[in-house]
């Protein structure tokens, strides 16, 4: 179906704007049905962006393009059937955050092994809603609170981009002692972040 | 500096190798292993997401979203960002068809198989080039050189194709990849489309042989056969 379709969406008890997106009721398909929206052209784009949104969100929690092209279309997958006709686009957008933050979980949740609850508790530090600050700013507030080394070493490492070599030179150490400096720098920088974002 | 034990520069190590992925852009490869610097790793994932003050999505990632978005139903199972974007170059490349022997005086309509043949497989691109660029175009062969399940190549301006007749049909399909840009070869010995790039397989039909690596078939290019017996190629 090309752009001119429609919008398909699932109305049934379970249909819910807020609350879990990866409930464990799905409606069946008997009690879905399809719902022509009055401009779907509008509503499609207006999904578009909030999905441009959730892809800024999940990069600037993943920071690669790889991982957050895949987690974006596991939202859309998710998400998008499950929209209410009618709903107003602060729902929508709420609905596909929400459907994020679960995703970013089982993400972490795989990588690690541990269970989503266990990250929530002492790693799972992200706000309830889309950054008020960009990630650009959260993460210079981070920076600000470390010691200068270590803020020296994550700027140009992670945001200038310099290789272990260039940036042991510029701090006069060896590339070993930059490896344990920047684990040392990062356990800092998780530490203020779980201070800052309780 | 403290002084550094030898567990911490194991652990630093392991930590720059998942940096280092992620920095280079590609997948954060962290694994249970690692859950003990879950914090420094998740906080570089984060820095390193920091780089751009307004990421956006890729134009190919946008228009896959959108077909998503579009159907309201989500495909037979998550595609990964690998595969679509295999898809997404094949799209360029291919459109569909598939035609009557018996004389055609006009074209088969896209998406809807012959009658009596097998319905289409879900799924399978059908597209076709821009109404401005799209031509035509004669492949030299006539239908009756066609032997019935082995692939003749054929090339109609910018697409590669092979052309195959099936029992009463003659179909076509695009001759790259879906996994890469690579351009397949029949292996006649085997009767599959070899990519020479990755050694990846599909049938005749187009669909791929891989299971454990499943690639989207290769797009259907559109066919014809002119009065004559001459087999035409959609192409630019």
């Amino acid at each position: 179906m090309g752009r001119s379709g429609v919008w398909r969406a699932r109305r049934g008890p379970d249909d819910q704007m807020n609350g879990r997106p990866d409930g464990q009721r799905e409606p069946s398909p008997s009690e879905g049905e399809v719902v022509r929206l009055p401009e779907p052209g509008d509503v499609l784009d207006l999904a578009l962006e909030d999905l441009e949104l959730v892809y800024a969100y999940v990069f600037a929690r993943v920071g690669n393009r790889a991982d957050a092209e895949d987690l974006t279309q596991q939202v859309a997958v998710r998400a998008i059937p499950r929209l209410r006709a009618g709903a107003s686009p602060n729902a929508i957008r709420a609905y596909l955050f929400a459907t994020a933050r679960s995703v970013l979980a089982t993400f972490w949740s795989a990588r690690f092994g541990l269970p989503e609850e266990e990250l929530r508790e002492d790693l799972w530090v992200e706000p309830r809603e889309p950054d008020a600050a960009g990630p650009v700013e959260r993460v210079e507030r981070i920076l600000d609170r470390l010691p200068a080394n270590y803020r020296k070493l994550l700027e140009l490492r992670f945001l200038r981009g310099y290789s272990l070599k260039e940036v042991a030179r510029e701090l006069g150490t060896t590339v070993g002692g930059v490896k344990v400096m920047q684990l040392r720098a990062l356990r800092a920088a998780a530490k203020v972040a779980s201070d800052e974002e309780p | 500096m403290r002084s550094r034990r030898p567990d911490e520069e194991r652990a630093a190590d392991r930590l720059e190798r998942l940096m280092a992925r992620v920095l280079a852009g590609r997948r954060l490869k962290a694994s249970p292993s690692d859950a003990a610097e879950r914090e420094a790793i998740v906080m570089g994932a984060r820095l390193a997401g920091s780089r751009e003050s307004h990421p956006r999505m890729s134009p190919a990632f946008r228009r896959r979203l959108a077909q998503i978005v579009a159907s309201g139903a989500p495909p037979d199972r998550v595609v990964s960002r690998r595969l679509a974007l295999a898809a997404g170059l094949s799209l360029a490349v291919g459109t569909v068809g598939g035609a009557f022997l018996e004389r055609l005086t006009g074209l088969s309509r896209l998406g809807q198989p012959a009658e009596g043949s097998r319905p289409a497989r879900p799924r399978r691109e059908v597209l076709e080039p821009r109404a401005a660029l799209g031509r035509w175009a004669d492949t030299g062969i006539h239908v009756s050189e066609l032997v019935e399940g082995v692939p003749r190549r054929v090339v109609a301006g910018a697409i590669g194709a092979f052309v195959v007749r099936r029992g009463q049909q003659v179909i076509g399909m695009s001759a790259m990849c879906t996994h890469l840009p690579c351009e397949l070869v029949w292996r006649a010995e085997d009767r599959v489309f070899l990519c020479p790039c990755h050694g990846l397989t599909f049938d005749v039909q187009g669909q791929s042989l891989d299971l454990r690596y499943p690639l989207p078939a290769l797009p259907l290019v559109r066919v014809r056969v002119r009065d004559d017996g001459r087999v035409e190629v959609l192409g630019t």
